[in-house]
């Protein structure tokens, strides 16, 4: 167990921790609407109401998405664009998917590697582009789940107005749903792009995402 | 993938395995809430 605890830690801690701040939003998140609802007159919800709310699932998938669209979009893009002495960044110059060698598939591929990595063909080509796709799937169902939740808290306050609820088709096209889905997006590529371009200069000792405290500026792709 | 031994490296698939259900877990409640909610 001890084991198993030190080498999965990253993903444990960051697991815990996302569990623990779920849960608090779910509780400041219930606070807020009951507020928001006690302001314009309506009665407050129970917390297992809230967790089983569009309000909620509308505020986690908002978040979610945006996450997602981020780490798919940088693994595709640092495949084609690089960024001199950058860690986030590949060499310039080896710019695309790379040669069967560098890749260690087909024919290449160790005793070690993984089997799909070895077969060739579909199950190959699937393989090699396994993480941009599950990523890439997750935003795209986040993303779904957001404006269906959003549609649905839209369509609460019409009615709250006495206005008509509008289809989710047509909420898709709405700014209320955008404005919602950009300011998540602005966030997530500024803190890309600053990773791109600080890890040239400034430097954390110690971790992977940075490069070794004595690299030079103009050294690209060297983790500490 | 390969069968896990007791202790090797193979025991990261708990966490691949947690993570895994855990996103398509929050996806599918937030689908479900959306489509059932009165």
């Amino acid at each position: 167990v001890k084991l198993f605890l030190r080498e999965n830690a990253l993903s444990l801690f960051f697991g815990a921790i996302f569990a623990a701040t779920l849960l608090a939003q779910s509780f400041a998140g219930q606070h807020a609407y009951n507020a928001e609802q006690a302001a314009h007159g309506g009665s407050g919800v129970s917390w297992t109401t809230y967790v089983a709310s569009a309000h909620y699932w509308g505020a986690v998938m908002e978040n979610w998405q945006s996450e997602f669209l981020q780490f798919a979009l940088f693994i595709g893009a640092t495949i084609w664009l690089v960024q001199k002495g950058s860690n986030e960044s590949k060499q310039p110059g080896s710019e695309g998917t790379e040669s069967d060698q560098q890749q260690k598939v087909g024919r290449y591929a160790d005793v070690s590697s993984p089997l799909w990595a070895k077969v060739g063909g579909l199950r190959q080509r699937i393989y090699e582009n396994s993480l941009l796709l599950v990523m890439g799937s997750i935003f795209l169902a986040t993303w779904l789940a957001q404006s269906l939740n959003n549609w649905r808290m839209f369509n609460e306050a019409q009615r709250e107005h006495d206005e008509a609820a509008i289809s989710w088709g047509r909420y898709l096209i709405d700014p209320d749903f955008w404005e919602r889905t950009l300011q998540n997006w602005q966030s997530e590529f500024l803190a890309v792009g600053t990773m791109a371009v600080f890890t040239i200069y400034l430097r954390q000792r110690g971790s992977p995402e940075s490069k070794p405290v004595g690299a030079p500026h103009d050294e690209t792709a060297s983790s500490g | 993938l390969r069968a896990p031994k007791p202790g090797n490296p193979y025991d990261m698939r708990a966490v691949f395995t947690i993570y895994v259900a855990v996103i398509a877990a929050g996806i599918l409640a937030a689908v479900l809430v959306a489509i059932t909610e009165t």
